[in-house]
């Protein structure tokens, strides 16, 4: 079972996170053609390279950014989402 | 006005327990004795079980939390799932950025200022209550990290710090804190109170394999014992 | 008639606690320490199964559980493994797999039409003609498989537990145990692990006499005493972040190492000839073990079949246990002439050099061997049928070669490259934290494979930041390879087997590559070698070389097969374990029970359906609670709602941006609908928006998304980084929803505020105290009467509950279920969320469009719900009617399609007998230009046959919403 750091929690199991899909900015609505919309509703980034996911610690209730190669299936780093502080970087497993 | 309420736990002990022995702790009935005293002394030392969600709890969320807490003369715990005691037995809990989980005492919040100040704390100040209806367990003996170790994959005998842990416990959220009582190392364990039954179930049934056993709440509270009165 | 030998240095068996113990209808006697195999070989037993496919005798093959030849069952359990389950007191076995016993089989006669059989058969016969497939079926059915299940089997308890070390090491041989000292010399937790019952691995059959080897062993043995050795466990799975599953007889034990050492071994593996799978021929370390582990004569009369010096130590050992060794064949061309090779020729065995074993002649009825025919080979190692001579035997030993037991690491993530000169897979890469040792690692010789550990179990701790002066260097490995690169003589007249389990022998490789299925991947499946029971522990190697050899290729150009858990069978109930299955009550669950609920669960909760009644049956108990609500008053438990706290200062920002409708300018006290869209506009929960102060909202949600609303709402709140604290309040509040004509009357007796409509309007929320008990008030309309919910601590759900009933009693009030408010609220038309719309469903198909206020800067959705809404709908949810006397087998159910010139056009969505309106009603999608009140439609029941309903407007009852709106 694949290990992955929280960054509050520490180091867990997978089965004690849910992953919440591609982390992306919304584009601006009201710029937005239909069709460039529709692509950011049903399409998502999946190349291979190191990709940004949200991924959230059921137990704690703490939504994170995991940074995961997703040839390797490696975490690459963890960090918390923060608009204003800057991110609590820590090593992934 | 008396106002009965229940723990979470009581329909379960009193099924298993239809003689059990309980006193009225703040308006709610708690077990003091399940059995034999003096072999549930006997059980603390192995593997027992007991109910503690007759304590007060209360969350207090928001920017203003903090300082709120100071202005109550309530320490603050300086990192994330850091714990400090409380006086009169209490615990404070620092359970986010801007979010603080405390516990009352058996006997009580550390003063009267903090007790009126938790009932109803001042919205105004950027302070939010969360109310707090956990099931909670006091664990003690020298088989519950084994116990642990059948339900969980936290590895609870070998981190030996005291600070907070969240993690699911038999499939449910639980978190646990390994902790003293009265110098009696115990692991305290909170769920979501529509999960106590299960959780209570499903930790008795390993502790019985365990030569284990459930407790009444006077072994970790004596103190609750001389308030020895049935409504 | 006993084969038992006297006692034998460090046998396995205790010979002062004899067993009893029955096989095939016949009792016999074994000892404490043997196992079921080993127990009926004791007793002169050869014959000890049948095979998967042929029904052809089998006995025993490498007694290390890499065959499943010796597979039993008795009343209880089924596919027990013969040569690794330790015999057992009053044991009453039989073989599995056979009609009509073991000795007279009946289907022992398919061998005989195996040329009808051919590889691949399963997809090319019974095709035609196709009405006699059942038939076919049926009897395969009947002939194929293993064991038969006991279905009243009692249910077993095997709880998991979790593990910790810093470094698990995975076999007890010199290898493992010399890794395992290393490591926890310095100071490292470390748990060794080994499937045998004993440490000592190849120490415990294949080095005796050997000086050197003992010595070195009594070392390790003493050392290790100190150790975590855990025998009898296998480790069956290898899973990412070295985490692995450890079995033993008691539970499955989830490991998380931080490091772990592989000292797994090597199998040996078999020879491939004519009838090399009959009762008698056996792997070189099978003898080795009967005689050394278990004090059992393997046969009488025995020929070695060689290719390294390890046949030549158990042609000794077998003489030495009393077997007439009548000769050694040596497949090799030349031999070094080693000192072991000089004791054989002394101790007067004959040895043929340059030979090989081409053919088994069967004894009677085919249940073992009376010959072995043995060629010489020319300078191409092809044998010289001409110049064959016949050697009587009943046994013959093969040593032959071995192959890494690599499963483990290939599931690890690691890689292993082919060595020319070992004539075996070596490791070539390995994830970080894994160490390969011993003959796993090409390296063998008992001390060598000792050295090997130590480096392995060194390297593991420099890995976890121990310093380590000095690692050792890479492994010697041996300049002779002890495996011979293609021991496959196959012969033109008789099978030659290449996998035992599923009776794959020489020509279906040649045919299935013939056939175009010529890569390995693609050979196992149409073989299916390799896919039984142990999985090609002795066939895979075999199955590489001979696909090889069949293309002109090389092994490492043929590739191997992916190896996947378990590396041994894994009963079922190890892998259920505790079989957690959490569920939720709300705090009043108690008082349910009392009043007679019969329970359904939602999710993890138990919710009353409905409550019994004595003589009654569940519709009419269901009708009446209905009729409660409509004519007097009726309370059911809500506590499983989601109920979320939304505070501070942009509470009412987020909530606009969450919810279609306009909640920013809402006053305190009152309360509406919220209808909650994804991104793409399809409706995912509904529920209710109250606004408790300023800075303060209180908001519902269905059931079954609770948790992930809040799980949302939290992601949004960070994303849009708006002033303000959420807080999920599920579980810490129970609720109970009051309805009907007399509700307001028995709340007023218990309330302390005024709750007259002009000062508790409909969807005003209020908080106030009911017996006593600090709650929260929402007048709300679900069922269509006069309603209020009422929100409480949970540690006081009972004491209001309690209350509403005894105060409620002289008014008629009765507690009503999840049932009856089904049928209430779908007399209202009020929809469900995923029950009336579905993954697809925006807000305008479920006549929504009021719900949406599309004038407010941004909500969830508002982007694609733009898009939808300018085009025609496709369908939309409309209310039918069916008249009340439609017998029961003629009302529709749930998902029940609606069909217009057999084409699906629609589906029924809710549907029931409403006892208000006397009527069947429901909700349908339907195509949008069929939708008028009084339009027609066909529904099609299970049976097939259609049956008519009626659109009508909604609500069904109540159009105006007079009822909940007073």
């Amino acid at each position: 079972m694949k290990l992955l750091r929280c960054p509050i929690n520490g180091l867990r199991p997978l089965s004690e996170f849910l992953f919440g899909g591609e982390v992306r900015d919304m584009p601006d609505t009201a710029a937005i053609t239909d069709e460039a919309w529709a692509d950011y509703v049903f399409n998502r980034q999946g190349e291979p390279g190191v990709r940004k996911e949200w991924w959230y610690h059921t137990a704690s209730g703490t939504w994170f950014i995991a940074e995961r190669d997703n040839l390797k299936d490696e975490f690459v780093r963890t960090y918390l989402h923060s608009r204003d502080a800057s991110p609590t970087e820590t090593k992934a497993t | 006005m008396f106002k009965p309420q229940f723990s979470p736990l009581h329909d379960a002990i009193q099924h298993e327990h239809p003689y059990a022995k309980w006193c009225d702790v703040q308006d709610m009935p708690v077990f003091l004795h399940l059995i034999n005293p003096a072999k549930e002394l006997e059980l603390a030392k192995i593997l027992a079980l007991a109910d503690a969600s007759f304590l007060p709890r209360i969350v207090l969320k928001g920017p203003g939390a903090a300082a709120y807490l100071q202005s109550l003369g309530i320490p603050i715990p300086e990192g994330l799932l850091k714990v400090a005691p409380l006086k009169n037995g209490g615990l404070i809990a620092r359970t986010g950025g801007s979010e603080f989980f405390l516990e009352s005492g058996p006997v009580g919040w550390p003063s009267q200022a903090a007790a009126d100040g938790l009932r109803s704390p001042s919205y105004k100040e950027g302070v939010y209550p969360v109310l707090r209806q956990d099931a909670s367990l006091v664990i003690s003996g020298s088989r519950a990290g084994e116990m642990f170790r059948h339900i969980s994959s936290y590895d609870f005998i070998g981190e030996q710090h005291g600070d907070l842990v969240f993690t699911p416990i038999a499939g449910v959220t639980c978190s646990v804190l390994r902790t003293t009582l009265k110098g009696r190392p115990v692991f305290r364990l909170w769920t979501d109170g529509t999960y106590g039954t299960y959780i209570w179930h499903t930790l008795l049934e390993v502790a019985k394999e365990l030569d284990g056993g459930a407790v009444g709440t006077a072994v970790f509270f004596p103190e609750l014992a001389s308030k020895d009165n049935q409504p | 008639m006993t084969e038992r030998l006297p006692p034998q240095p460090g046998e396995w068996i205790d010979r002062s606690r004899p067993l009893e113990f029955q096989f095939e209808g016949h009792s016999y006697s074994g000892f404490a320490g043997d196992s079921v195999t080993s127990a009926l070989a004791a007793n002169g037993l050869r014959h000890l199964g049948r095979s998967f496919k042929y029904h052809r005798a089998r006995g025993i093959y490498s007694l290390a559980n890499h065959d499943v030849n010796v597979l039993v069952e008795d009343d209880r359990h089924t596919n027990i493994r013969g040569d690794v389950t330790p015999l057992w007191a009053g044991a009453k076995l039989r073989a599995v797999n056979t009609f009509g016993g073991l000795a007279g089989d009946r289907l022992k006669i398919v061998d005989w039409f195996s040329k009808f059989l051919p590889v691949g058969f399963y997809y090319k016969a019974f095709h035609s003609p196709r009405s006699l497939f059942p038939f076919y079926e049926r009897r395969m059915r009947n002939i194929a498989g293993l064991g038969a299940v006991n279905a009243n089997w009692e249910r077993e308890h095997f709880p998991a537990a979790y593990d910790f070390c810093d470094v698990l090491v995975i076999g007890a041989g010199s290898a493992g145990l010399s890794a395992a000292i290393a490591a926890a010399g310095l100071g490292l937790k470390v748990v060794v692990v080994d499937e045998q019952p004993r440490p000592g691995g190849s120490f415990n059959y294949q080095w005796n006499g050997d000086a050197a080897a003992a010595k070195l062993w009594a070392v390790l043995a003493a050392t290790a005493a100190s150790l975590d050795v855990r025998c009898s466990t296998v480790a069956a799975g290898y899973y990412a972040d070295h985490w692995v599953a450890l079995v033993d007889e008691e539970r499955l034990t989830k490991m998380r190492a931080r490091a772990v050492v592989l000292a797994t071994g090597a199998v040996e593996q078999p020879a491939v000839f004519g009838n090399n799978d009959l009762p008698g021929v056996m792997l070189a370390t099978a003898a080795q073990r009967l005689i050394h582990q278990f004090a059992v004569k393997p046969f009488r009369r025995g020929v070695v079949l060689t290719a390294n010096d390890y046949g030549y130590r158990a042609a000794l050992d077998l003489q030495q246990a009393g077997v007439k060794v009548a000769a050694v064949i040596d497949l090799r061309a030349t031999t070094t002439d080693g000192s072991v090779a000089a004791n054989v020729k002394q101790a007067g065995i004959s040895i043929h050099i340059g030979h090989a074993v081409t053919f088994a002649t069967p004894s009677r009825g085919m249940q073992g061997i009376q010959s072995v025919q043995v060629s010489p080979l020319d300078s191409h190692g092809q044998p010289k049928p001409s110049a064959n001579i016949d050697i009587p035997c009943d046994g013959l030993a093969m040593s032959v070669g071995f192959a890494p037991a690599d499963g483990l690491f290939y599931q690890a993530g690691g890689r292993m490259a082919w060595s020319e000169d070992l004539q075996q897979f070596i490791p070539k890469s390995a994830p970080a934290g894994l160490f390969a040792a011993g003959r796993l690692n090409g390296v063998y010789g008992f001390e060598q494979e000792a050295a090997d550990g130590s480096r392995a179990g060194l390297a593991a701790a420099a890995f976890l930041g121990k310093s380590i002066e000095q690692i050792p260097a890479d492994p010697e490995r041996p300049k002779q390879s002890p495996t011979h690169p293609y021991p496959i003589f196959p012969h033109p007249k008789t099978k030659c087997f290449v996998d035992l389990d599923e009776d794959v022998h020489y020509k279906d490789f040649v045919n299935a590559a013939q056939e175009g299925f010529d890569q390995v991947e693609l050979m196992k499946r149409y073989s299916t070698f390799g896919m039984g029971t142990s999985q090609g522990k002795l066939a895979n190697i075999n199955a590489i070389r001979i696909l090889a050899h069949v293309k002109g290729q090389t092994v490492p150009q043929t590739g191997v097969t992916t190896a996947r858990p378990f590396y041994h069978p894994v009963s079922l109930g190890h892998l259920a374990g505790r079989g957690f299955h959490p569920h939720r009550r709300t705090p009043i669950e108690g008082q349910h029970e009392a009043l007679g609920a019969v329970f359904m669960y939602a999710g993890d909760w138990k919710r009353p359906s409905y409550y019994a009644r004595p003589s009654v049956s569940p519709q009419e108990a269901i009708a009446a609670e209905v009729t409660a609500v409509r004519t007097a008053a009726g309370m059911i438990d809500v506590g499983t709602l989601g109920k979320l706290e939304i505070s501070g200062p942009d509470a009412g920002e987020f909530i606009e941006r969450i919810y279609t409708g306009r909640f920013a300018k809402m006053k305190p006290g009152t309360a509406r609908y919220g209808l909650m869209c994804d991104e793409s506009g399809v409706i995912i929960d509904d529920g209710l928006v109250a606004r408790l102060a300023d800075d303060r909202f209180y908001v519902t949600t269905t059931t079954s998304a609770a948790g992930a609303v809040y799980r949302e709402m939290q992601r949004w709140a960070q994303i849009w980084g708006l002033q303000v604290v959420l807080a999920s309040a599920t579980g810490a509040r129970g609720g109970v929803n009051v309805a009907g004509p007399k509700a307001r009357e028995i709340l007023q007796g218990l309330c302390d505020f005024d709750l007259s409509t002009a000062v508790f309007p409909y969807m005003a929320v209020r908080e106030g105290t009911i017996a006593g008990a600090p709650a929260r008030f929402l007048r709300v309309g679900f069922v269509g009467e006069w309603g209020c919910e009422i929100h409480m601590q949970a540690c006081q759900a009972v004491h209001v509950w309690s209350s509403l009933k005894m105060t409620g009693q002289p008014h008629g009030i009765r507690p009503f279920g999840v049932e009856a408010q089904r049928v209430l609220r779908l007399e209202k038309a009020h929809i469900i969320v995923s029950q009336d719309t579905d993954g697809l469903t925006n807000p305008y198909e479920a006549n929504m469009a009021w719900a949406v206020k599309d004038d407010k800067p941004f909500f969830i959705g508002q982007r694609s719900l733009r898009i939808i809404r300018p085009r025609p709908l496709k369908r939309i949810l409309a209310g039918f009617t069916l008249p009340g006397e439609t017998p029961a087998a003629k009302v529709p159910k749930e998902c029940h399609l609606i069909i217009e010139n057999k084409e699906i056009v629609g589906r029924v969505t809710s549907i029931t007998r409403s006892p208000t309106l006397n009527q069947v009603i429901g909700l349908a999608f339907v195509s949008p230009d069929r939708a008028q009140p009084g339009t027609p439609f066909q529904i099609r029941l299970d049976d097939g046959s259609l049956v008519t309903a009626t659109i009508v407007a909604t609500p069904f009852y109540d159009p105006q919403g007079e009822r909940q709106e007073k």
